[in-house]
């Protein structure tokens, strides 16, 4: 039985303390780390109490106020519409999506040719569809053109900044911490890379993080305006 | 050592004693489906309070869970002829008022949820928070501040007794971010409630 | 909020109520707005949708042509339908001013062999039986999907996107949601960031699944030829597959722990740096499974 250590029998304590994990080495390894760690013990007890705590919470509340008579007004269908109209011919309709820079997007799908190429490298399983032609397309068309990925992702993040006034603040948030998600992988790939330059695996994992910084931020940048 | 839980799953409807057995509730839901408001209206006494007190406890905000209640038991109403009495109907309603509040969440919840300090509504009955120590409050406090998802997965699996399976079926979300949801919202009581 | 002010407000919301009920009795034009509507379209012809928020359902159906129903919430102008031969267009149009409120909900019928085109922004989107070509964008908006289509694209950024089948080729993405699907089938491709992928259950000719931070489960199983790619930076990986499954495995982390249930353990690649890597056969092979993660776990297990 191999022996834990705080952090790993920490990331357990959910599934200790709802009974989910089967007999198995893991637990009795748990087990036996908590039989003499008093640190540990602590945060189990803790978990435990507030466990505890949360069942025994009362599940009926009465509201304040009673809610009948809306709900009566609610059955009783004056909340349901009415009326039908006759639509006259459309006009111009707003248009959800804005372009992108031309620029833009042509040195991202070069740089994404690029990447793609250099993924391929090494055999991707699955390949969707099975063969590629734009791909091919893209690689005869600019050969060996080194593009610089930095400038594709400065211009893309520029353009997105632009456009903050335009989205909600949940989807700007959503989008910041998922190129912060992406950021921190990349981070963590290069500090590996420095170790081991030559890596082929490493260096092929830092393209396909590029690409889907890159697949974020062009995304983003041709998200509908939402305010 | 690990001090095995009662893990037996909490039945739906524990709380204050329901005085009509099973049988007197199941016509009531038959007239009710039928069309009689009367016996909805006795329908919706005997329930509202857990039907609230899950709106409540998922919104953390007084006047949203009365809103949500309402619509709840207005969705029930429309409902009503459907239900072919395979499950309990208070495990119906309950389902109901998850999607209802769930279906909220998604959809209009998610500005006012931000705008709304979500601990502040609990206590606005007028009493100074400050007279009301005690772990309960705290606790109830506590889960209104988290963030909606995580709430959303405490409230049902902690208090309510669902399972992971249960919550990523009629929440929508993958077991493995119900895991991720509840870890966090536990996290985050804990350190709330040490503080 | 004191106990006096909460309670004039419950006045209020109460006069609110009983003056709506008041306008309803009186016919007269309400805040929202009923649809019903209907137009010609070919059985193999063309739905295209557009929405900002509440919620699209298109349902496929053996009728003639398309039905639209549904309620317009204030803030909505108009409803613009265009329809031209094979092609019909729907789309909801704003009034300018407006912030949050014109919601529209909507529910169309449309010929079960159509396709269907929808954007949303954080309308959710429902569609039901439509055995066409689907494609469907949101931003924030939910994204559930029951039925067959021929083809199947699904884009949402925070939304999750549920599919309970798929058939022939489906491309789902998300950033931040959920990806599940209960039954595949065909080909599936799907990327999220921090999201997580779940599918459930079904036989894959080809499946890729991409995360940076969220998880991967699949206990789909590959078809004889089947091409499986997992990939992952940091996020867990987890792969239930029978006990005889014919399959070639290339599994590969760097700093990742591999636990296989049902075949030889992880060696190192290296002895001097990180990395492990399995490569194994299970059954006769034919079935290539390959799995690639920098930092997040990869298990295998039997169901």
């Amino acid at each position: 039985m191999k022996t834990l250590d705080c952090d790993q029998v920490l990331s357990m304590l959910d599934e200790l303390i709802d009974e989910a994990m089967e007999p198995s080495d893991a637990r009795a390894a748990a087990r036996a780390h908590l039989e003499t760690c008093p640190g540990c013990r602590a945060e189990l007890e803790s978990a435990e109490k507030l466990l505890v705590a949360a069942r025994s919470l009362p599940r009926s509340i009465e509201p304040e106020h009673d809610l009948w008579p809306g709900v009566v007004a609610g059955i009783e269908g004056s909340r349901v519409v009415h009326g039908t109209f006759d639509r006259p011919p459309a006009s111009a309709a707003r248009r959800l999506w804005l372009a992108a820079a031309a620029a833009a997007i042509l040195v991202v799908s070069v740089s994404i040719a690029y990447m793609a190429g250099l993924e391929q490298g090494q055999p991707r399983s699955a390949e969707f569809p099975p063969t590629s032609p734009p791909q091919t397309y893209m690689e005869a068309a600019y050969g060996d053109l080194a593009v610089d990925l930095e400038q594709a992702r400065n211009q893309l993040r520029a353009s997105l900044d632009q456009r903050q006034g335009e989205l909600s603040p949940e989807t700007w948030s959503v989008v910041m911490d998922n190129l912060d998600v992406i950021d921190s992988a990349i981070g963590r790939i290069e500090i590996a890379l420095a170790d081991n330059p030559n890596d082929g695996r490493l260096n092929r994992q830092l393209k396909v993080a590029y690409r889907r910084q890159i697949d974020l931020l062009q995304r983003a940048t041709r998200l509908p305006a939402e305010v | 050592m690990v001090i095995p839980l009662c893990s037996d799953r909490r039945p739906p409807m524990a709380g204050p004693v329901n005085p009509h057995p099973a049988s007197a509730l199941s016509r009531l839901v038959e007239r009710a489906a039928g069309g009689e408001v009367e016996a909805f209206e006795e329908l919706y006494r005997q329930t509202v309070g857990r039907v609230y007190g899950l709106c409540l406890r998922m919104c953390g905000n007084r006047s949203l869970a009365e809103e949500l209640t309402q619509e709840a038991f207005i969705r029930a109403w429309q409902r009503l002829p459907s239900f072919r009495g395979d499950s309990a109907f208070s495990t119906w309603m309950h389902r109901l008022t998850v999607n209802v509040v769930l279906g909220h969440q998604r959809s209009a919840g998610r500005r006012q949820a931000r705008e709304t300090a979500a601990g502040e509504e609990w206590y606005s009955d007028g009493s100074a928070r400050q007279d009301r120590p005690g772990i309960a409050v705290d606790l109830e406090r506590a889960i209104a501040r988290l963030p909606e998802r995580a709430r959303t997965v405490f409230v049902l699996h902690d208090v309510e007794g669902y399972k992971h399976t249960e919550i990523s079926e009629v929440a929508g979300m993958a077991v493995g971010t119900s895991k991720a949801q509840l870890s966090r919202a536990r996290h985050l009581l804990r350190k709330a409630l040490a503080s | 909020m004191n106990e006096h002010q909460m309670g004039a407000e419950v006045t209020m919301k109460k006069a609110m109520f009983w003056m709506l009920v008041a306008m309803a009795a009186a016919g007269v034009a309400q805040a929202d707005r009923a649809v019903n509507e209907a137009r010609p379209l070919a059985a193999d012809g063309r739905v295209e949708v557009s929405n900002i928020s509440g919620e699209i359902k298109v349902i496929g159906w053996t009728g003639d042509g398309v039905v639209i129903t549904g309620t317009l919430e204030d803030g909505v102008k108009d409803l613009d339908i265009t329809s031209g031969g094979s092609r019909l267009r729907i789309e909801v149009d704003l009034e300018h001013r407006t912030r949050n409120n014109g919601s529209a909900y909507l529910t169309i019928k449309i010929p079960v062999t159509a396709d269907l085109d929808v954007e949303t922004v954080s309308a959710d989107i429902w569609v039901d039986g439509v055995r066409g070509e689907v494609d469907l964008e949101s931003v924030s908006g939910q994204i559930e999907v029951s039925g067959e289509p021929e083809s199947l694209e699904a884009s949402s950024v925070s939304g999750d996107v549920v599919t309970s089948v798929t058939a022939g080729r489906a491309e789902l993405e998300s950033v931040s949601g959920d990806i599940m699907v209960r039954h595949a089938t065909g080909r599936l491709e799907t990327a999220v960031v921090s999201g997580n992928i779940e599918i459930e259950g079904g036989v894959l000719d080809s499946f890729h699944a991409e995360t940076v931070s969220g998880s991967i489960f699949c206990a789909a199983s590959p078809s004889d030829r089947g091409r499986f790619s997992l990939e992952t930076m940091s996020g867990r990986i987890e792969m239930v597959v029978s006990p005889n499954v014919n399959a070639d495995f290339y599994i590969e982390t760097y700093s990742g722990d591999i636990d296989n249930k049902i075949g030889p353990p992880a060696r190192r690649t290296d002895e001097y740096g990180p990395g492990k890597e399995l490569r194994f056969t299970n059954g006769s092979g034919g079935a290539r499974i390959s799995i690639e993660s920098f930092s997040g776990s990869v298990k295998i297990r039997t169901d």
